[in-house]
Order: structure tokens, then sequence, then C-alpha cells
């Protein structure tokens, strides 16, 4: 091979990609080009550094509660999916566009306005859970917790928890409950408050 | 995981055995044949190969991100989108590098976000080791440690450190050729670039590299 070769068959080359014809031209180019030679080493010498050091494939924490939580999000994605929104998007877009900012700061002067006129009796209003909150862990009872507060950092102690057993299934955290379990958890029996910061 | 549970929408069609991974992990055949299973509904096949790419794309995006949290979190929303972009998987490229375009989508959408989302907020990499005060009484000591493991160890923090001096692109480009091993051609199209682009982000990358392990370097 008496031409040079183009900057892409020599970067080919430099970083051994080139395989058959290609390299055995690219190699009788290069055997009077100690340079090149010597470049080639460098890049070999390089990339050997950083693959001893990097680790291409790593380990990775919790495997299994990975593969959960990816079967999680692929159904709560197909479930997102089937709702219908197309057809109703431009039929709503007079409707989103002007009317909604309008009705949004209606709402909201009569919430400031509801809101202040709740803090003036003080009357305390039983609020039913939304229906579509997950399901979180809570210890619900004897369970003593005190928090306290320094240098900008806060240590909160809680006593009494009991340990959480192995056999718990974290998907089930994220568990949308419906309508009637939600109602079982409002109507279970009233615990007294003083269980909590004593 | 109860994998008889199989895809939530699509009940599992292949038989169990079809699925079980073998040993060697890199065969893009065994890739196909799972991703066919996959593209049917199998489940199954789809947990198999999520196995199978789990620690590369993991890896990948930790070397990215810098951050074990955030490369979990992350790993987790490319395997799902990779499920949800399966039926569009036509073989024209190995599984591995289509899934490391949409690692490649990913990361580049979280860092976007997340230069939006932290404009004006302290940036916490300015605390590098180098401006920790040595007199304070929390600074970690150093000692040198003759194992070899130990200076494999710092050498491939130091390696990390380097990385992260690096912009995305340059960074990305080399962890692509250099660690995973990816040719020109597939970089370009994880990347969405052309091959004289990769050319030219993995020249500066490697010179910046090699100016910042200077030491490491000439001393192999």
């Amino acid at each position: 091979m008496n031409m040079n070769p183009d900057e892409t068959k020599l970067a080919l080359w430099l970083d051994d990609e080139l395989s058959g014809d290609e390299l055995v031209e690219m190699d009788a180019w290069a055997a009077n080009q100690p340079e090149q030679l010597a470049a080639r080493e460098e890049l070999r010498s390089f990339r050997n550094m950083m693959s001893e050091n990097i680790p291409a494939d790593e380990e990775l924490p919790y495997p299994d509660f990975f593969l959960s939580r990816i079967h999680q999000g692929i159904r709560e994605m197909e479930a997102g999916e089937t709702k219908p929104a197309a057809s109703a998007r431009s039929k709503t877009s007079f409707w989103k566009s002007w009317l909604m900012p309008a009705a949004a700061c209606a709402g909201m002067v009569l919430a400031f306005g509801i809101g202040r006129q709740s803090s003036e009796k003080e009357t305390v209003t039983a609020i039913n859970p939304p229906v579509m909150q997950p399901v979180v862990y809570t210890p619900e009872e004897g369970v003593n917790a005190e928090w306290s507060s320094s240098a900008g950092s806060t240590l909160i102690v809680l006593q009494g928890i009991a340990a959480i057993p192995d056999s718990m299934d974290f998907s089930e955290t994220v568990y949308i409950p419906t309508a009637r379990e939600s109602d079982r958890t409002a109507n279970r029996e009233h615990k007294p408050k003083d269980t909590i910061g004593q | 995981m109860n994998k008889s549970s199989g895809n939530p929408s699509k009940p599992p069609q292949g038989r169990s055995g079809d699925a079980a991974p073998d040993d060697n992990a890199a065969d893009p055949q065994e890739d196909l044949r799972l991703v066919a299973l996959a593209q049917k509904g199998d489940m199954s096949a789809y947990d198999a190969l999520v196995t199978r790419h789990q620690g590369k794309i993991y890896g990948m995006i930790r070397n990215m991100v810098k951050n074990d949290a955030d490369a979990w979190d992350l790993s987790q929303d490319v395997f799902i989108k990779v499920w949800k972009a399966l039926p569009k998987f036509e073989a024209r490229s190995r599984f591995s590098t289509w899934i490391f375009r949409i690692a490649h989508n990913v990361v580049y959408d979280w860092v976007r976000k997340r230069k939006i989302e932290s404009a004006g907020e302290i940036n916490d990499e300015i605390f590098n080791r180098d401006s920790i005060d040595p007199s304070a009484r929390t600074a970690p000591s150093f000692t040198e440690m003759p194992d070899a493991a130990l200076e494999n160890a710092e050498l491939r923090e130091k390696i990390e450190g380097a990385l992260g001096k690096l912009s995305e692109d340059h960074r990305e480009a080399i962890l692509l050729k250099d660690v995973q091993g990816l040719s020109y051609k597939e970089i370009a199209e994880v990347m969405d670039c052309t091959l004289g682009t990769v050319m030219s982000r993995l020249f500066y990358a490697r010179q910046k590299l090699q100016t910042l392990l200077k030491d490491e370097y000439e001393s192999r």
C-alpha cells in the first residue's frame, strides 16, 4: 500500500477494528510507520487500563426487587395506556386553553376563603383517605417516637416497632387499595393518641 | 419474584424452560431467541433478558450519573422502556446495542431535567477531596497500602474521578468503546451521531483522560 489511508480507516486500524483484507492492507502500510505502530500500542495499553479497572458488568443491588419494580412499572405503564385520552384531548382544547385557567383561579380563591373560615372556627374535619394513595408500611400502635433537632439535622427515634418479616413482599407497598379496603382502614378501632410522643 | 405472574396484559405463551438463561450471557443469538419469546408476551423470557443485561446497563449508567441509587432507578426505567419498545425491535443491530441506545436516551433526559431543576442550587461536585480542609476533625486520613487490591481500587477511583471531569458526550463515548467494547459504528448508533463525531469525541476524551491520569498511565 503506497498511499496513506484515510482518517476513518486509520482510526479503525488504531482501535483494532479492522479485519480481513483491510487489516492486511493496513498492516502492510504500517510496517514502515513506526510512529503509527507506537500509537496503536499506546492505545491498546490505554484500553487495557480502562477495561481492567472499570468493570463493564456490575453487580446490581437487590436484583429480585429490581425485577419486581420493572414488572410494577410495566403494569402501571400499560394501565395508563388503556385510558382513553387522545379523542378527548381535541374536544377539550378550548376548555383547556381558556376556561380551565379561569376555573382554577376561581377554585384557588374559593379554597383560600374556605381555609380561612375553617381555621378561624378551629373545627376538625374528617378527611377520607384518597383511594389512589399507595399503601405504605406504617406502625400503628405501641410505638414511641421522639425527635430532636440540632446542628441542622433531625434525629427521629422510634421504639417498639416489630421487625419486618422476611416474608413481606415489598411490591405490595405500592399496591393500590380498593375503595372498600380504604373504608375498612378508616373504620378501625380508635387508638389513644398518647401512645406516640411519650 | 414470582415469574408465573407473567405479563400483566398478556398471558405467558412460552414454556417456562424455554426462557432459562444460559451460561453464555453475551451470546447475541440467545438474546434474539429470548426477544422473540418476550415479543409474544413471555414475561419469563423478558426476565431472563433483564438478568442478562442489567449488570452492563447498571454499570454504564452508574459511570454516567456517578450515583448508585440514581443508576438503579434509571436502569429500571430503561428496562420498562425496553419492554414498551420491544415490538419495534427488528434485530437490525445487536440487542445489547439497542438497549444501550435506550439507556442513552434515559440518561440524557435525566441529565437535562436535573440541570433545569438544579439551576441556582449548590453544585455538590465542587466538594471534592482537594477542597477538604486537611485539619478538619472528620477529614479522612490517607494511608499508604501496598496491597494490590487496594491499589486497584484506588486507581479505579482515580479513573472514575477523571471520567467525571469529562463532558457527558466524551464520557459516554469512552465508556462505550473502552469499557463496554462497542465498535465505532455501534457507538454512532447508540449516541445517534456520525462515525466522524464518534472518532472526534473519542480522540478528545482519551487525550483529556490521559492528561488527567498522566502519573498512573506513565507508570504502567
